[in-house]
Parts: C-alpha cells; structure tokens; sequence
C-alpha cells in the first residue's frame, strides 16, 4: 500500500507501463495533459474479432 | 448484409459498456468480461482524479470536481445543454469557465458549442454562452454514472432514459475520432427544435440527429431540413440504413463513416 501511494506520488507517466502503445499522454508546459484517446467502435470491433 | 448488422448491434451495447479506453479494452479482451473492464473504468477514474489535485491551484480544485462530477447529471437530461445550477444552486458561468477549459484542455471533455446559426464557417457563429459537455469516452461515462452493465447489454426499461445519454456520447465521440470535423450543436428560436450534431463537411453543413433506438420520428430534423434545405441530412439510430430523399439513417454502428 505504502509503494503503491509511493508510486501514485511518482506521476501518471509510471501508470502507463503496460499500456498499449497507442495510449498518447504528455505533459505540456501548462501542466496539463492529454487523456489516453480512447479506441473508437471500429477499432473494438477490430481487436474483438482478432481476440 | 442483416447478419452483419446483428453482430455489430450487439458488439455495440459492449462497447457502450467498456468504451475504448486502451487499457480497459485490453482486460475485457482477455475474458470477454465487462466486469473486469469496469474495474479498470474506476481505476482510470480514480487517476484522473487524483491527477485533478496534483496539476491544479487550490482554489480551483473543487469547481473542477464539480463539473466533473455533474456531467452524468448534466447528461442524464433530455435537453444535453450544460446548465450551470446543475453544478449547484446559483452556480454562475464566469465562476466556472477556467474549471471547464482545464478539463477540455485535459483532453477529459468534448466541448460541443451552439452555433447562433447554421451557417458557414460554423467556427464564426459560436455561442460561448451554451454548450453541451461529453465525456472523452463512453465507457468511463458508464462508470462515473455508477451505471450497471447488464442493464446496457440485456436491456432495461429503467435504463431507457440513460440510453440517450449513452448513445449521444457514443456519436458524437466517433464524429471527434474521425479527426476531420468539430461537432456544433443548433437549436430553433425558443428551442422549439433541436439540432443534436452540426458538422461542417466540405461545402454542407451536415446536421446528425442521433436516436437511441429505431424510433423514426424526425421532427427537429425535419423542421430545420425545411428551413435550410441542407444538401444532407442524417439520422443515425438503431434502424438499418435508408435513403428517404431527403435525409438518409445511419446505423449507429456505422456513424463514423458519416
């Protein structure tokens, strides 16, 4: 619990270890960042046929 | 052509489920479970909100959870439209305009501005007095409504109402991804008719009316068709695709090839 909270301290950037490549977040200068763009219906439905 | 459809239709109630997040579409893969995607929903959503405290000053910190926290509420209407008393009793707009552009900034939101008329460019006629706010995804809207997952995929008269919410998230998040157009929203004098979507499309101006289910009535797309006479107008609904002339439906499945 205590490194999870350690972690969490650490920034998002750590979060995203094993997240698929397509996850795009950066920091800008004004401090804010850009979500993780959500996969749209066709690219499920693309991963649900090939999974 | 229906066999197709079928199966689109019913991958779509998952999608509405776990949205397209990349890590919540990578777990649910794993067991074909929406349960699983759900607890990464929450996780996400946990992040963001602890990401709220880490990047922003003191003082704006619980107007942007506010906001944050009414959108289900704002979206839960029949009328989409942001209404700031919805945040809280006498909320004012001024109060709330940085807490709203720092989400829209985040990449957290989808804006959709009122145009004062459908005109070109639909850029110049922005009313930044209204305006309806999306979430990024339809999945984490789920989540952050508490909404049960059984009631999208097996169906529930309860969840009718939220239905509309769901599905407008879900159009106008495939409208964003295409990447070519911004979604405006119109509405009549009075608002006696509403225009769910505008997009500018070359040279038309494309109004979109979303429904959630195969309900084909028409009417405020009808009355602006007969007021601008645009070159197209769509409907997109649960319904197969059908050319009318005048307006042609689009099956939700299909939206983004509008």
């Amino acid at each position: 619990m205590f490194l999870f909270g350690l972690f969490q301290e650490y920034d998002p950037i750590l979060r995203l270890k094993g997240r698929p490549e397509s996850i795009k977040i950066g920091f800008e200068e004004r401090n804010t960042y850009h979500a993780h763009r959500p996969h749209d219906f066709t690219e499920f439905y693309k991963y649900e046929a090939e999974g | 052509m229906s066999e197709f459809s079928d199966r689109y239709k019913e991958l779509l109630k998952y999608y509405y489920c776990v949205g397209g997040m990349p890590e919540t579409v990578s777990r649910f893969l794993e067991r074909r479970n929406v349960d699983d995607a759900r607890e990464v929903q929450i996780a996400i959503l946990h992040q963001y909100e602890g990401d709220f405290g880490k990047h922003i000053k003191e003082n704006e910190l619980p107007r942007i959870r506010m906001v944050w926290n009414s959108l289900p509420m704002q979206l839960a209407k029949e009328n989409k439209k942001f209404f700031f008393g919805q945040i809280r009793h006498g909320a004012r707009q001024k109060d709330f305009e940085l807490a709203i552009q720092w989400l829209e900034d985040a990449g957290l939101i989808i804006k959709v501005n009122k145009v004062k008329k459908p005109a070109m460019p639909l850029r110049s006629y922005v009313d930044f007095s209204s305006f309806k706010i999306y979430m990024v995804d339809v999945g984490l809207l789920g989540a952050l409504s508490e909404l049960e997952t059984d009631r999208v995929i097996y169906g529930d008269s309860l969840f009718s109402e939220f239905k509309g919410a769901l599905t407008e998230q879900y159009a106008v998040q495939e409208i964003v991804a295409q990447g070519k157009y911004t979604p405006y929203y119109y509405s009549g004098e009075k608002s006696v008719y509403e225009v769910d979507f505008l997009i500018q499309k070359g040279k038309d101006i494309v109004p979109v009316e979303v429904k959630a289910e195969d309900n084909l009535r028409s009417k405020s797309l009808r009355f602006y068709y007969e007021k601008y006479k645009p070159g197209i107008a769509v409907r997109t609904s649960a319904a197969a695709f059908r050319d009318q002339e005048w307006m042609i439906n689009v099956p939700l499945w299909a939206v983004s090839g509008i």
